[in-house]
């Protein structure tokens, strides 16, 4: 398996607050890479500064060879890189149908409409039922469903989710994580920024802890980290 | 005779309306509260009252100024609102206000001085219609039809294309747009050249109406804010229903009340509206 991704080094800041310190992070073709860590230790930016929201100070982001750090985000999806912000990942005044055609607004998806239209009413079948409807009227767990189902119209090769389990039901988080390792069986590599543990550990390849903007535990398998001291001791409460 | 008030009302209204709209789509994609945005209508029409006086036809003068002042309208938003677009929130809000405010200045002290004398106005070469006893102005009539007909295009335009759906995420939510691979600040020049044109063609509809002279550019950005505010000040539709609105208030009260009180009682209205509606007449709370 090649390397999709490749992030080097980066140091990102928000103003003057650095945020990300030399963190290096890679994902490989048709993975399910976890970035664990608490509030505040710079997940949520780590995926901003990879979808070209942020840029890093120093340091290079690789995406299929091709160095993309200084991109735009809208550049950022047509190489291929869909991205799920936490919350607030749609159009709330727009009807499900048109939240997934905005998916497909890039040419090279809009070829794909239809075909992607099937995939993803068949991993969220409740969207086909509510497709009528506005996206604000739907229930925590759909929205989060459509906001995924809004970045898998855009064909991406690499699927970045933060934290896709926020404020759902335990029940909802599991049907959530199932589709999400479909997606990934079905081919698209998948980056995932999760504080929610025990589920995200058992469908990833690898995983990385960060903390305090370091990473201090770097794409070990989820059998090693899952026995790590560290990752037990903070986030499994053992 | 109410018939006839109401019809004059609606077309002022719906005048209005063309004006608001521009306000509330800019607003909604950048968070620009144009305070210049009387100053297009003006504009156009007044170059449209140069190009007659130069010998080019009604029809053509006025066609060729809509497309200049879209012109000029992209020009101002790349070049002068550029740098606010940098900003964010608050910040962004309030050089927004000052760099329109003196654009409105700049705009206005210039055309005044230089072209004091200019005034724009159109006569129908057509005469009252009588339907039935009632009397029909040809010009509330035409400024009904043509603002209709171009809020219609404007609606079908937002629904139904990719291009207008683009433009409506931008508005709800611009990080996510820009994930879908819509560069906002397109659209925003678009959506900025769109109102400036629609302005440019309500100062034109004023001419049926009235006289636009140099000078009225501040009277229509007051009009087109508060049909904006009193609408909901991110929906089109609310826009235009409060364009209407006031138009009809604006019409019946200087019927019954003369042209001095009307502007009282056209600004008690929107007091009313706001007071029982803070969110504006379609706007959402919160």
């Amino acid at each position: 398996m090649s390397e999709i991704l490749s992030v080097k080094n980066i140091d990102v800041f928000y103003e003057d607050l650095q945020v990300l310190r030399r963190v290096n992070l890679e994902v490989k073709d048709k993975e399910l890479v976890l970035v664990l860590g608490s509030n505040g230790a710079g997940k949520s930016t780590l995926l901003k500064t990879i979808s070209g929201l942020l840029h890093p100070t120093t340091g290079q982001v690789h995406f299929l060879g091709k160095r993309i750090d200084r991109l735009s985000p809208c550049e950022l999806v047509r190489l291929g890189i869909g991205y799920v912000p936490t919350e607030k990942g749609l159009f709330p005044l727009m009807s499900v149908t048109e939240n997934l055609e905005m998916g497909t607004y890039i040419a090279k998806a809009r070829k794909n409409k239809e075909e992607r239209l099937r995939f993803v009413h068949r991993l969220f079948p409740v969207l086909k039922q509510r497709r009528n409807q506005l996206a604000c009227t739907l229930s925590g767990g759909e929205q989060q469903m459509l906001a995924v189902a809004r970045a898998l119209m855009t064909s991406p090769k690499l699927l970045m989710l933060d934290e896709p389990s926020f404020g759902l039901a335990p029940k909802l988080v599991l049907e959530l994580f199932k589709a999400i390792k479909q997606i990934n069986l079905e081919g698209t590599a998948i980056l995932i920024v999760e504080q929610n543990v025990r589920q995200t550990l058992s469908i990833a390849d690898r995983t990385y802890v960060l903390e305090n903007g370091n990473i201090i535990l770097e794409g070990a398998s989820s059998e090693a980290a899952a026995k790590n001291p560290l990752v037990k001791k903070a986030y499994l409460g053992m | 005779m109410i018939v006839e008030i109401l019809l004059d009302g609606i077309a002022f209204g719906l005048m209005l309306s063309l004006l608001g709209v521009g306000v509330t789509l800019i607003f909604g994609l950048g968070e620009i509260l144009n305070l210049a945005h009387g100053e297009f209508a003006v504009i156009c029409a007044i170059l449209a009252w140069v190009l007659m006086g130069a010998g080019a036809g009604t029809v053509l003068s006025i066609v060729l100024s809509l497309v200049i002042v879209g012109l000029i309208g992209v020009v101002i938003e790349r070049f002068l609102l550029f740098p606010v677009y940098r900003a964010k929130g608050e910040t962004r809000i309030l050089m927004g206000i000052f760099v329109t405010l003196g654009l409105s200045l700049a705009v206005h002290s210039y055309l005044v001085n230089t072209l004091p004398t200019a005034q724009f106005s159109v006569r129908l070469p057509v005469t009252n219609i009588v339907v039935g006893g009632v009397i029909l102005r040809p010009s509330s009539l035409a400024t009904a039809a043509i603002s209709v007909s171009v809020l219609m295009l404007l609606a079908f335009f937002l629904k139904k294309t990719y291009v207008g759906k683009a433009i409506r995420t931008v508005a709800q939510n611009e990080t996510v747009a820009q994930l879908c691979g819509v560069n906002p600040a397109n659209f925003r020049t678009l959506i900025f050249a769109i109102g400036a044109v629609m302005a440019g063609l309500a100062g034109i509809l004023y001419g049926l109406i009235a006289t636009v002279t140099p000078s009225v550019g501040f009277d229509l950005t007051i009009y087109a804010l508060i049909v904006a505010i009193v609408g909901g000040v991110r929906n089109v539709y609310g826009t235009i229903l409060s364009g209407i609105i006031l138009g009809i208030v604006h019409s019946v009260s200087s019927f019954f009340f003369g042209t001095y009180i009307s502007l009282v009682i056209f600004l008690v209205a929107v007091i009313l509206i706001i007071l029982l509606r803070p969110e504006g007449i379609l706007g959402e709370k919160g």
